[in-house]
């Protein structure tokens, strides 16, 4: 069982995403905003980190600075929607990104993508 | 002379003052008479009573007093005249005598003097009458007291202070009622957000079950009552946990794809949520309208496509696009007819929303932009250019070359726009013909586009335009244009204009790091 950090505005999608990947049998640890998420980086080490671009109060660049520099050899998948400023999801591959699963997504594809980072 | 002048303009002053300080008072000899009555005395004013016998000097000779007149002086009109009636009663001759600073008047002089007095208050009063007033004074203390004036009618009385207060009262009521007002609509959204955010609670459980847990066939084959008790019997009969319901399946639909947006439009039509969208287009308020146009497209309900007709010309300019999008986006033949029948002016904005519908349309080779071109309406002709241009209709250029000479301005720099992106070398006679256009805009745009698909007669006409204006956007369209199709003779038009802004254009044109500048 790996522990996964979701950072995600959209309770909905949270909790969809939540959903799925406990069915995987998976430990997850949602955070509604970028505060929450920071704090959650704090608490714990996650094995997966899962956040998306625009959220409030800390963005989600910041959050991905955050993680790496404390915890380089995280894997983090951007969650976003591709009409986001390209800039921007070029500045999260420039960092260290993962992977980038753009909006509108498939959860039984973001689930693969988790179990191949993960393993 | 000018003491009697002096003396008249005076008199004249007394009687000013007397008819204008307060006001007109009657002023006779009985009027005079009794005030002297009633004052002790008064300034400067004196009385003499005088007799010519002796016989009125009391407890004196007689016989030396029959030989000396009677005479004296008064400050009081009443004691004066109560010697003279006593002497007179004793049958002397007696009268009283007016004197002002010891100069004798007449009685004339005296009302005169008097009213002035009067007016001036330069008078001691009686004591008998003080007497009366402390006694008045007396009796007035054993009355209660009773103010004249009651607070509330004085109030009343003054119409300036009624408005002022009126006014006040008014801005106070509005506040206090725009307070109450605000509180009561923060109270209802604070209830209404708690209430939602418990019922998307209440939805997101159920859905990701159904989504997750089920398959697209499990869902097709539930009944209405057997999905409904998944979410919530109870719940499912208030207005606000049905739209919460229809906004949170529409969140997932934007967010997920697969056959995740399937699964939810099957939930959608089995909740009979598409008859309540449906049932919102009747409506009278136009948001209302609008959230149902919007959660029939975004749920792709193309059956609803007669209902979403009937809002394409509606007055409403949110309502009105957002049909025709709606209707754009789920009728399968995509005939854009309704579209050209159009009575509004299409907006900017409007024609980004519709085109980002039509650009992500897999069969837009069926669309009928022909219909488009022949609408009545200019903006809507603007548009079917446009789309001509970023479709990429290769086989409408034709068309657009047929339409040049009837259209209006707007359209012609779009059909030359249009021109350029598909480079249509066959339009290169009409471009020749524009070039010389009196309209610089049209001209200008003309010069640029034969830099594109121009030829060798191009080049010419470029070069005899380029000696015949003065404007600088054209003379720099013109020698780009000619640069690309005719360096040498680039050169050569350049050396026999001879002009220092002409050399100018040209040497930013040749400069290749200032090509994009």
């Amino acid at each position: 069982m790996k522990d996964i950090l979701v950072i995600e505005d959209d309770q909905l999608i949270l909790k969809m995403v939540e959903f799925r990947l406990k069915k995987e049998g998976h430990k997850v640890t949602l955070a509604e905003d970028g505060n929450e998420g920071v704090k959650a980086l704090n608490d714990h080490k996650p094995d997966l980190i899962i956040t998306d671009i625009m959220v409030p109060f800390k963005s989600g660049i910041e959050i991905i600075e955050f993680a790496r520099s404390k915890y380089p050899n995280c894997p983090i998948i951007v969650l976003s929607a591709l009409g986001e400023e390209e800039s921007t999801v070029m500045e999260a591959f420039n960092m260290g990104v993962s992977d980038f699963v753009p909006k509108p997504f498939n959860p039984n594809e973001l689930a693969i993508r988790v179990k191949r980072l993960i393993n | 002379m000018y003491r009697n002048y002096c003396k008249y303009l005076l008199c004249f002053f007394f009687v000013i003052l007397a008819f204008t300080a307060k006001g007109f008072q009657s002023n006779d000899s009985i009027t005079t008479v009794n005030f002297l009555k009633k004052v002790d005395r008064v300034e400067s004013l004196s009385f003499k009573v005088s007799a010519p016998n002796s016989a009125a000097h009391r407890g004196g000779n007689a016989e030396a007093e029959n030989q000396t007149p009677f005479e004296q002086t008064f400050y009081n009109y009443s004691s004066a005249e109560l010697v003279k009636d006593s002497l007179i009663n004793k049958g002397v001759d007696a009268s009283i005598r007016f004197f002002i600073f010891d100069d004798e008047k007449n009685f004339k002089s005296i009302i005169e003097y008097i009213s002035i007095v009067r007016q001036n208050d330069l008078y001691i009063p009686n004591s008998a009458a003080t007497d009366n007033n402390e006694n008045i004074i007396i009796a007035a203390n054993r009355v209660a007291f009773e103010p004249f004036y009651d607070l509330k009618s004085r109030i009343f009385s003054d119409i300036k202070l009624v408005l002022i207060l009126s006014i006040l009262g008014l801005f106070l009521f509005t506040f206090l009622a725009m307070l109450f007002f605000i509180f009561i609509v923060r109270s209802k959204n604070r209830k209404r957000k708690a209430i939602i955010k418990e019922y998307k609670a209440i939805c997101q459980a159920p859905l990701s079950e159904l989504l997750f847990e089920n398959t697209y066939e499990e869902i097709s084959s539930m009944e209405y009552e057997t999905l409904k008790s998944r979410f919530s019997n109870e719940h499912f009969e208030k207005e606000l946990f049905i739209n919460t319901l229809i906004k949170e399946i529409i969140n997932i639909n934007k967010n997920l794809k697969g056959d995740f947006k399937d699964k939810l439009k099957e939930i959608y039509v089995i909740l009979r949520l598409d008859d309540l969208s449906i049932a919102k287009l009747e409506s009278k308020k136009w948001e209302v309208q609008s959230s149902g146009i919007v959660e029939l497209y975004e749920m792709n309900i193309d059956y609803a496509i007669g209902k979403i007709q009937n809002l394409i010309s509606s007055k409403n300019f949110i309502v009105r696009t957002n049909a025709v999008r709606a209707l754009l986006h789920l009728s399968k033949q995509k005939d854009l007819s309704f579209l050209a029948n159009q009575e509004y002016p299409l907006s900017r904005w409007q024609q980004m929303a519709f085109y980002r519908v039509l650009k992500n349309e897999s069969n837009n080779q069926s669309m009928n932009i022909t219909s488009l071109l022949e609408s009545h309406n200019s903006s809507i002709r603007v548009f079917g250019i446009k789309l001509v241009r970023l479709l990429g209709k290769m086989e409408l250029i034709e068309t657009l070359s047929k339409m040049f000479s009837v259209a209006s301005l707007p359209e012609k720099c779009e059909i030359l726009i249009t021109f350029k992106a598909l480079t249509a070398f066959g339009e290169v006679d009409l471009v020749h013909k524009t070039l010389f256009d009196p309209n610089y805009k049209l001209s200008a745009l003309s010069a640029t586009l034969l830099g594109h698909i121009g030829n060798e007669k191009s080049a010419d006409l470029l070069v005899q335009r380029l000696f015949e204006v003065d404007d600088f956007q054209l003379e720099k369209n013109v020698l780009t244009s000619l640069y690309m199709l005719d360096e040498e003779k680039f050169e050569r038009t350049v050396k026999e204009m001879n002009k220092e802004h002409i050399f100018q254009i040209r040497n930013h044109i040749k400069d290749s790091l200032l090509t994009y500048v």
